[in-house]
C-alpha cells in the first residue's frame, strides 16, 4: 500500500516531461482460447455466482463470449453442491440461495462439460482454496482529501498478531457496490501493522476526477474480507497489470497468477466478510 | 574486521620490505629511469602517458598516479614522453646510473594546434595489451551535446560501442548486454552504488572535478573484481599545483563551480567542486499551493587534497557527497552517495611503487510522510562499505612488470526499515534485517613482453566472500515459501565463497600500425541489486550472496583487431566477444523487492550468455574529430522458472546499436558537435490475449520479451562559442547552445495497454515518450 504511494510520487517527477500517444501495434498470433473463471463465495447467505467465459485475441474489442452448459460442483469438505446456470445470464452459475461459506473449511470447485479449444472433447478444470477469517470492522471514516481531490475511506479494526493476514476492501455508496470492477479492489497484507489496532487508515477511495462523487448524507459502507495469500497476489497482479507501467520501477509484465487448473485463467475465492457503515458529514482535510 | 586489517597491514609491510631490498642494478648494468608524468601548467598527474626509449624501441606507461619506471642497459638515450592533447617531451639522457626524471608535458593550446602539421604517434591502442577498454577525456565529454546542457560522463560512455543506455535519458548503462548492477563504478577507488541523480536523468559526476575515466568492458585488471560486466574507473583531478584557478558554469538547470590551487606550491593542492540544480528556486513563484511548498533539487560536492611529502611519498584525500531531495506537502524523499578515500603513494625504490588505500562509501535513502496522520510512516535503507587496499607495481625490466596486492572490505547492508511515526500511526515497525559481509582478495598479474611483437599479460585474482553475523537466513521450500530460519551471532562467519579468477591477455603486433589481441577473463559477482525495471529507481537495494544465493560467474573471451591509418589519425578496431554466465539472477513474476524480509524467495536463478561484435572508427586529430561505432550483439537468459524455461532475450539486449559522435572546429572560437544514435528497440513483453473479469480487461502474455519497441534514434546538436581570449586577462568564457533530440523523435519510454473508459470493451496501446526537442544554454567560464 505504502509502496504504491511512493512509486506514484516518483512517477510525478518524471511525468512532468512526458507525453502519451495512441499507437497501433501488431501483436503475435493469439493461440487457442482459454477458459476464464471468476467467483467469490463469502460468509453471506445468498446465491453466490461463478462466471465462465473465454479469452480472446487481445484487440478483440467485444464483450467476452460466455461459456454455457457447464457442470459446476462445489465441495467444502462436508457437503457437495451443484451450481446451476442463471437463465437470465448465460455463463453465470449460482449456488442455492441459502448457501454460505464457513471459516476454516477447504473448498474445491470442479468444472466439467466445456470444450474451450473446440476439439470435440470436453475438458475438466478445478480450483482449490480455503476460507480465512477477517478482522472486525469497528468503524469507518470518510473524508475528502483536497490535496488529491477524492474521498478517502478509512477503517477502524484490530489485526490479530498470531497470523499473517490478507484483507480485501470494497466500498458501497448508499448500498450500491462502487468498486464493482476488479481493478478497483484494494488488498493489503499485515506486514507493516501485524497485531496492531488500525485507527482509521485509509484503504479505499472515491476519485473525484473520475466522477466518483460522494455527497454529504451519503451512507458509505466498507466491506473488509479475510482472503488467502493466493487471492491477495492475484489482486496485486490485477492492479499491476491494469496500472500504468514506467521503466523506473515496473518489472516486466507477467501473467496474473490464478488458481484454476489446466491452463485456465481467473480465480475462485472464498472469504469471510465484515462490514461497517458511516454517513458522510462533509469532512475535508488538507484544504 | 580489525583482525583482517591487521593481517593485511602485516602482509603489506612484509611484501614491501621483500621488494625493497637493495638494487642490484649497479652490478647487472641495468639502469632505471623513473618519476612522474604530469601537466606542466597545472602539475596534474597524467594517467596512461607513455615514455619511449627511442633507441631501444621499448617503453612504459604511467600508472593511475602518473608514476612510471623503466629499467634499461646503461647508455645514452633519447626519451620521448607523449600524451593525447599534449606536446611531446623529448630529452636526451645519459643513463650511466639510475635517475629520477619528473616530466611535465605542455598542453596543446588552441593557437598552436593550427600550425601543427602532424601529431606524433598516438598508437597506444595498438601497442597496449589491454582490449575492450575505452578511455574518454573530459575535454571530449564536454564537447558532446548533453541533455539540458548538463555535461555527463555516463551519457558519453553510452555512446561507445558495446555500451548503451538502459532507458531513454537515463544514466543507467548496460555493457555488452549486462545489467546496470554488473558495472563497478569507482570514484577515486570508492564504489558509487547509485550513479544517478533525479530519477536517473543525470549522473552524479561533475565533469569539472574529473581528470580521467576509463571503462573496461571485459579485460578488467586483476586488481579489480566483484562485477561481471565492466569497471568504470573515474579519477578526480588532484587540483592545480602551480596556481589558483576556477572553472564553472551556469546552465539551464544547474550551476557549478570548481576552485583549485596550491596551498603550498608544488606540495599541497586543494580542489573543491560543487553543483546544485535550481529549478526548485522558482517553485515559490508557482500559483498552485502544492507546487509552492514543494522542493525538488540535487547537489553534489567534492573535495580533493593532495600532499607531496617528498619525491617518494604522496598523500591524496578525496571526498564526495551527493544528495537528491524531493519534498512535497505530504511526502518527502532524500537519497545520495557519500565516499571518502585516503591514499598514500609510496615509492620503495625506483622499481617498486605502492599505493595504500583506505576507503569508505555509503549510499542511503530515507522517505516518509508528515507526522500525526493515522498512516504516517518513515522508511530508511543504507549500504556502507569500509575497505583497505594495498596495490603494488613492480617494474622489473621493460619486458617484465608485476602488479600485485591485497584488499579487504567490510559491507554492512540495511535493506530497509519502515515504521509508523507519531502517536496516531497504526503502522508498527518492520525491519527487513541488517546483514554483513567481508570480501577479501589477493591478486598477482604479470605483464611480459616477448620480443618486440608479442606482449602477454596473465594473472589471477583469488577472492573470499564471507557472510558474517549478526544476520538471519531464511530457508525456502521448492515453492519459495519460507519454512525455517537461522540467526547467527555477531561476528560469526556462516558462509564462505572462494573465487579463483584467471585473467589472461595477449597482443601480437603484426605491423607497427596493426595488432591482434585476445583475452580471457573470469569474474565473480557477490553483491547485486534487486531491480527488475529498465531504468531502476533510487529505492532499489543491493543484496549480497548468501547461503541461498551463489555468486554470479562470468567467463569472457574476446578477440580483436586494431589498426591505425594515416599516422594514427584514424583508429579502427573490431572486437568480438563471447560471455558465458552462471547463476544469473532474475526475478519472480510481479516480484516484491522492496521492504521484504523474504527477498531471496523472489529470485529465480539460471544461466545467461552474451555475444557480439563491436566496430569502431575513430578520428583523433584535425578539425574534425569523433567516432563511429556499431555493435551487433545478443544477450539471452535461460531460467527454468521464467518463460516456461525457454530461453529469452535479456532486458538490455539490443541487436543493432550505432553511435556517431562528431566534433568539427570551424575556427579558433567556434565548434559544432553532433551525435546521432540508432538502436533496435528494447525488448518488451506484449499481450496476445485478453480476458475479462467483472468488466476489467486483463492481458494474457505468451512470451517474455518476445517483441520490441520501435527502433530508437535521436540526433543531438551543440554549438560552442568561445569568448575572445585576451592574453592579459585571466577570465575566459564560452557559450554552449545545445539541442537534445533535434528532430523530436518520439522514442518509446513506456508502453501501456489501456482499457478505454468511455467504451470499456475496447483496449488500445499507448506509448509514453519523454523529451521532445529540448534546447539548452550553458555558459562556462574559467579564471
Amino acid at each position: 500500500m505504502k509502496r504504491k504511494h511512493i512509486l506514484f510520487y516518483l512517477l510525478i517527477g518524471t511525468l512532468l516531461f512526458s507525453c502519451t500517444e495512441r499507437v497501433d501495434f501488431e501483436l503475435d498470433e493469439a493461440g487457442e482460447p482459454r477458459l476464464v473463471v471468476f467467483g467469490e463465495i463469502t460468509s453471506d447467505t445468498m446465491a453466490h455466482a461463478v462466471s465462465l467465459s473465454k479469452s480472446a485475441p487481445y484487440f478483440y474489442n467485444q464483450p467476452p463470449q460466455m461459456v454455457s452448459d457447464a457442470q459446476l460442483t462445489l465441495f467444502d469438505g462436508v457437503e457437495s453442491i451443484v451450481l446451476s446456470e442463471d437463465p437470465e445470464r448465460p455463463g453465470v452459475y449460482l449456488t442455492p440461495n441459502d448457501y454460505s461459506g464457513v471459516v476454516g473449511r477447504s473448498y474445491r470447485l470442479d468444472i466439467a462439460g466445456v470444450d474451450i479449444n473446440a476439439d470435440g472433447e470436453a475438458e475438466t478444470y478445478y480450483a482449490e482454496t480455503e476460507m480465512r477469517a477477517t478482522a472486525p470492522v469497528h468503524g469507518v471514516g470518510v473524508v475528502y482529501n483536497a490535496s488529491w481531490d477524492g474521498w478517502e475511506v478509512g477503517v477502524f479494526s484490530q489485526d490479530p498478531s498470531e497470523t499473517e493476514d490478507y484483507y480485501l476492501f470494497k466500498i458501497y455508496r448508499n448500498g450500491v457496490l462502487y468498486t464493482d470492477s476488479i481493478h478497483n479492489y484494494r488488498v493489503v497484507d499485515d506486514r507493516f501493522f501485524n497485531g496492531n489496532e488500525i485507527t482509521g487508515a485509509y484503504v479505499q477511495y472515491f476519485d473525484e476526477e473520475k466522477d466518483e462523487i460522494v455527497e454529504e448524507g451519503d451512507t458509505i459502507t466498507l466491506e473488509m474480507a479475510g482472503i488467502t495469500k493466493a487471492y491477495h497476489d492475484f489482486i496485486v497482479g490485477v492492479n499491476i497489470e491494469t496500472g500504468p507501467k514506467a521503466p523506473l520501477f515496473s518489472g516486466p509484465p507477467a501473467n496474473i497468477p490464478g488458481n484454476i487448473s489446466n491452463g485456465a485463467l481467473g480465480f475462485f475465492a472464498v472469504m469471510e466478510v465484515a462490514r461497517g457503515s458511516t454517513v458522510y458529514n462533509g469532512a475535508v482535510v488538507h484544504d | 574486521m580489525f583482525r583482517n586489517f591487521f593481517i593485511l597491514a602485516v602482509s603489506i609491510c612484509t611484501a614491501g620490505s621483500l621488494f625493497a631490498l637493495p638494487d642490484h642494478d649497479e652490478k647487472t648494468a641495468r639502469k632505471i629511469i623513473s618519476g612522474h608524468i604530469s601537466d606542466a601548467e597545472s602539475g596534474e598527474s597524467l594517467i596512461g602517458a607513455t615514455l619511449l626509449v627511442k633507441e631501444l624501441g621499448v617503453g612504459t606507461v604511467s600508472n593511475s598516479y602518473g608514476f612510471y619506471s623503466i629499467a634499461v642497459p646503461a647508455g645514452t638515450y633519447t626519451l620521448v614522453s607523449s600524451y593525447i592533447g599534449y606536446h611531446d617531451f623529448e630529452k636526451e639522457m645519459d643513463l650511466s646510473k639510475s635517475q629520477r626524471l619528473e616530466i611535465g608535458l605542455m598542453p596543446e593550446s588552441e593557437e598552436l594546434e593550427e600550425i601543427q602539421v602532424l601529431g606524433e604517434r598516438k598508437d597506444q591502442n595498438i601497442t597496449q595489451v589491454e582490449m575492450g577498454v575505452e578511455k574518454l577525456q573530459t575535454k571530449t565529454i564536454k564537447s558532446i551535446p548533453a541533455l539540458m546542457g548538463e555535461v555527463d560522463l555516463i551519457k558519453a560512455i553510452q555512446l561507445l560501442p558495446g555500451v548503451h543506455s538502459t532507458a531513454e535519458g537515463g544514466s543507467g548503462f548496460s555493457v555488452r548486454g549486462g545489467s546496470p548492477d554488473q558495472n563497478l563504478i569507482l570514484l577515486d577507488e570508492a564504489t558509487v552504488y547509485n550513479a544517478s541523480h533525479l530519477m536517473g536523468f543525470f549522473s552524479v559526476f561533475n565533469n569539472d572535478a574529473i581528470k580521467d575515466l576509463k571503462l573496461y568492458k571485459g579485460d578488467v585488471p586483476a586488481q579489480y573484481g566483484g562485477r561481471l560486466a565492466s569497471l568504470l574507473d573515474v579519477r578526480m583531478k588532484d587540483g592545480n599545483a602551480k596556481k589558483f584557478e576556477g572553472t564553472g558554469g551556469i546552465g539551464t538547470i544547474s550551476s557549478r563551480l570548481t576552485l583549485e590551487g596550491p596551498l603550498k606550491e608544488d606540495q599541497t593542492t586543494l580542489l573543491l567542486s560543487g553543483r546544485r540544480t535550481y529549478m526548485d528556486l522558482f517553485m515559490p513563484l508557482a500559483s498552485e499551493e502544492e507546487v509552492k511548498d514543494s522542493r525538488l533539487y540535487f547537489y553534489d560536492a567534492s573535495l580533493k587534497l593532495s600532499h607531496r611529502f617528498n619525491e617518494n611519498n604522496r598523500l591524496f584525500v578525496s571526498a564526495y557527497l551527493g544528495r537528491d531531495v524531493m519534498r512535497s506537502e505530504f511526502f518527502q524523499i532524500g537519497f545520495g552517495n557519500k565516499t571518502l578515500t585516503a591514499r598514500w603513494n609510496h615509492i620503495f625504490n625506483q622499481k617498486l611503487f605502492m599505493n595504500l588505500t583506505a576507503v569508505w562509501s555509503r549510499y542511503d535513502y530515507e522517505l516518509g510522510t508528515p507526522e500525526d496522520e493515522p498512516d504516517s510512516w518513515i522508511w530508511e535503507s543504507d549500504l556502507e562499505d569500509l575497505g583497505l587496499k594495498a596495490d603494488f607495481g613492480y617494474y622489473i625490466t621493460p619486458e617484465h612488470s608485476l602488479k600485485f596486492g591485497l584488499q579487504s572490505f567490510h559491507h554492512a547492508f540495511n535493506p530497509g526499515m519502515a515504521m509508523g511515526v507519531g502517536d496516531q500511526s497504526f503502522f508498527g515497525e518492520y525491519l527487513v534485517g541488517k546483514n554483513y559481509a567481508l570480501e577479501h582478495a589477493g591478486y598477482l598479474s604479470h605483464q611480459h613482453q616477448l620480443g618486440d611483437k608479442l606482449v602477454m599479460k596473465y594473472g589471477v585474482r583469488v577472492s573470499l566472500f564471507q557472510n558474517i553475523g549478526k544476520g538471519t537466513v531464511y530457508d525456502y521450500d521448492d515453492n519459495y515459501a519460507v519454512v525455517d530460519s537461522t540467526t547467527y551471532a555477531s561476528g560469526e562467519v556462516y558462509q564462505n565463497y572462494w573465487g579463483v579468477e584467471p585473467r589472461f591477455g595477449i597482443n601480437y603486433l603484426v605491423a607497427p600500425d596493426w595488432s591482434i589481441k585476445f583475452n580471457y577473463n573470469r569474474s565473480q559477482q557477490t553483491i547485486q541489486q534487486a531491480s527488475n525495471s529498465a531504468a531502476g529507481s533510487p529505492l532499489d537495494i543491493w543484496f549480497p550472496a548468501s547461503p541461498n544465493i551463489k555468486p554470479q560467474l562470468a567467463d569472457q573471451f574476446a578477440l580483436g583487431v586494431f589498426r591505425n591509418f594515416q599516422n594514427d589519425w584514424y583508429q579502427a578496431s573490431v572486437e568480438v566477444y563471447y560471455k558465458d554466465m552462471q547463476n544469473t539472477i532474475d526475478f519472480a513474476d510481479h516480484a516484491d523487492l522492496l521492504l521484504n524480509k523474504y527477498l531471496e524467495g523472489e529470485l529465480r536463478v539460471g544461466d545467461s550468455r552474451a555475444y557480439g561484435a563491436e566496430f569502431l572508427l575513430k578520428k583523433t586529430e584535425g578539425n574534425l574529430t569523433g567516432w563511429l561505432g556499431y555493435t551487433l550483439s545478443r544477450t539471452e537468459r535461460t531460467i527454468p522458472e521464467i518463460n516456461n524455461g525457454k530461453t529469452y532475450v535479456a532486458p538490455f539486449d539490443k541487436t543493432h546499436d550505432i553511435s556517431t559522435v562528431l566534433n568539427y572546429r570551424l575556427n579558433r572560437r567556434v565548434s559544432l558537435s553532433a551525435n546521432w544514435i540508432y538502436s533496435t528497440g528494447q525488448p518488451v513483453t506484449l499481450p496476445v490475449q485478453r480476458y475479462e473479469i467483472n468488466g476489467t480487461v486483463l492481458p494474457y502474455y505468451s512470451e517474455r520479451n518476445g517483441a520490441r519497441y520501435d527502433d530508437y534514434h535521436r540526433l543531438d546538436l551543440a554549438l560552442t562559442l568561445q569568448g575572445r581570449n585576451k592574453r592579459n586577462r585571466a577570465w575566459s568564457g564560452e557559450w554552449v547552445f545545445s539541442i537534445y533530440n533535434a528532430y523530436s523523435r518520439k522514442n518509446t519510454w513506456a508502453l501501456n495497454f489501456v482499457q478505454d473508459t468511455e467504451n470499456p470493451t475496447e483496449t488500445y496501446a499507448e506509448k509514453t515518450y519523454l523529451f521532445p526537442i529540448i534546447p539548452a544554454v550553458t555558459y562556462n567560464f574559467k579564471f
